[in-house]
């Protein structure tokens, strides 16, 4: 998955801030990062809305591999 | 029981025993009684020998038995255990039938009670400090924004519950995957270790909380086991340790990549609030679009300002300076030009001069000019000479006059001529011949009269 990570994209956009507001770039090379910018703010947005909680609990079935279930996380004292 | 040997048989009162004999059935009567037990009581005279095996009694208050620990069971011990230590052992009664004593043969023991708890958390904590395991260095950053949290705790109890609300309270969007596993008690260390090992084999897990909640030391003592220890340093994930006690640390703790004081505590530092990362994604994308639209203002600004000096609102401007140095240079370029020509004009004269002097025209005036030189010096020549022979002349006639016979004429005598002759003789004519008389003035066209003798 050639998809950059969350935290990968809030580090860049932080950096792309960084460098706009020094001034010290051409406008071409500043156009370009700017565009950058916008696509690493995009890619947090999108997985910000993407993401969805999933409790889940392992536990072994009868052969002994592990399987996931969901959590019962209504009741809170589960058993 | 077995019922080998019937003491109440009759036959058997009057066998004698061999102390052999007797001490054998003695230990098969307690081996058989009693199957491996668990004891508890305090450790005195332990020592180890050359062989490894090391050898002790285990007392309370009232009563002691012997207790041998061989070195293959020594070596997996937990701990070292030293006099005093209050242990609890698992082990086999026997007999050593040499020495006639019962005792038990351990198969495996364990600390009981804080003192020896305590010692037995410093051996460890010591051992695997200087094994490296608490080594910063080792130690992983955690995510600044994890998506799926894994969690090795108890299913049951409040830690789950805590680590869950808050996850859910600051980040809805957060997954979590839960390896329940025993938190105390037999076996538990090794589940948590298991769990570790397992929860690392799932790639998107982003951080580890393994903990349970509070409770006395004995409880908590899974925590502080090797086979943890070792398990939370080979984590590739990031672990947060969230053991119950505020204020005690469990070897976990040190191991681990950060430790919280509980596992609320631990939920809250695996996870950002949504919100807030939410705003920080917000105001950088406001930030962004700021700095853009600054740079665009500047430079629009910028090209403004050009657009408003002269140059731009009358171009003419421009060429006037241009204008001015190319008449400028123009100028001197004529001026240049100008003495070019002057030099070349020079030179051309020279050559023309030395041509003009090497030429037929002028050779042939000169050789004109030395002509009439010599022209000129020749009449000139001439002329002196002349005046000089007419000097010569003049006076050489002058002497000859002087010398000449016509002088004579001057006194008064003439000259008869007859045909340009002289005459001297009367004979020499006839009459009626022409005679000329010359005297000194004139000459006398005469006719002959006559003759006389």
């Amino acid at each position: 998955m050639a998809e950059i990570k969350f935290e990968k994209a809030m580090d860049r956009l932080e950096k792309i801030v960084e460098e706009l507001e020094k001034g010290e770039l051409d406008i071409d090379k500043s156009l370009e990062i700017f565009e950058e910018g916008i696509k690493m703010s995009r890619v947090c947005s999108k997985k910000l809305n993407e993401a969805e909680q999933k409790i889940e609990k392992l536990t072994r079935d009868k052969k002994g591999d592990l399987v996931t279930d969901l959590f019962p996380t209504g009741a809170k004292d589960a058993e | 029981m077995s019922q080998e040997t019937d003491l109440n048989s009759a036959e058997e009162d009057n066998r004698v025993f061999s102390v052999s004999e007797i001490t054998r059935d003695i230990r098969s009567i307690l081996e058989t009684a009693f199957d491996t037990v668990w004891i508890e009581g305090e450790i005195s005279n332990y020592r180890v020998v050359a062989s490894g095996h090391a050898y002790f009694v285990l007392k309370d208050d009232k009563a002691q038995i012997r207790g041998v620990l061989f070195r293959g069971q020594r070596s997996a011990l937990k701990f070292t255990p030293e006099d005093g230590d209050q242990v609890l052992l698992l082990g086999r009664v026997t007999v050593y039938d040499a020495r006639g004593e019962y005792q038990i043969i351990v198969e495996t023991m364990e600390p009981r009670g804080l003192g020896a708890l305590q010692k037995a958390y410093e051996q460890l904590k010591d051992k695997l400090s200087k094994a490296g395991l608490f080594d910063d260095a080792h130690k992983k950053p955690l995510p600044e924004f994890p998506w799926k949290v894994g969690v090795v705790t108890s299913p049951t109890g409040a830690a789950i519950r805590d680590i869950l609300n808050i996850i859910q309270r600051r980040n809805p969007k957060v997954s979590v995957l839960l390896y329940p596993v025993k938190v105390q008690g037999e076996g538990s260390a090794e589940e948590i270790a298991t769990a570790i090992k397992e929860l690392n084999r799932f790639p998107d897990i982003e951080v580890l909380i393994i903990g349970r909640g509070g409770g006395s030391i004995e409880d908590l003592w899974a925590f502080n086991e090797e086979v943890v220890a070792r398990a939370v340093y080979d984590s590739k994930i990031p672990v947060i340790s969230a053991v119950g006690h505020e204020i005690d640390f469990t070897i976990a703790d040190f191991v681990a990549d950060l430790r919280a004081p509980t596992p609320s505590a631990a939920a809250e530092l695996a996870v950002p609030v949504l919100a807030e990362t939410i705003d920080d994604l917000c105001a950088l994308t406001e930030q962004l679009l700021m700095s853009m639209q600054d740079q665009i203002d500047d430079h629009k600004n910028q090209l403004k300002q050009m657009i408003d000096r002269r140059f731009f609102r009358e171009p003419r401007q421009i060429l006037e300076r241009p204008a001015q140095r190319l008449d400028e240079w123009t100028q001197r370029l004529l001026r240049g030009l100008d003495q070019w020509l002057l030099v070349q004009r020079e030179r051309l004269g020279g050559v023309a001069h030395r041509l003009f002097q090497a030429s037929p025209g002028k050779v042939l005036m000169v050789l004109e000019s030395k002509r009439a030189g010599l022209h000129h010096t020749l009449l000139r020549q001439i002329d002196s000479q002349r005046r000089l022979h007419r000097q010569r002349f003049e006076g050489l006639a002058k002497n000859l006059h002087a010398l000449s016979p016509l002088s004579v004429l001057d006194r008064g005598y003439s000259i008869a001529t007859h045909s340009g002759k002289a005459i001297k003789s009367s004979g020499e004519v006839k009459k009626g011949d022409a005679v000329q008389v010359r005297l000194s003035k004139g000459k006398l066209d005469c006719t002959v009269d006559d003759t006389v003798e």
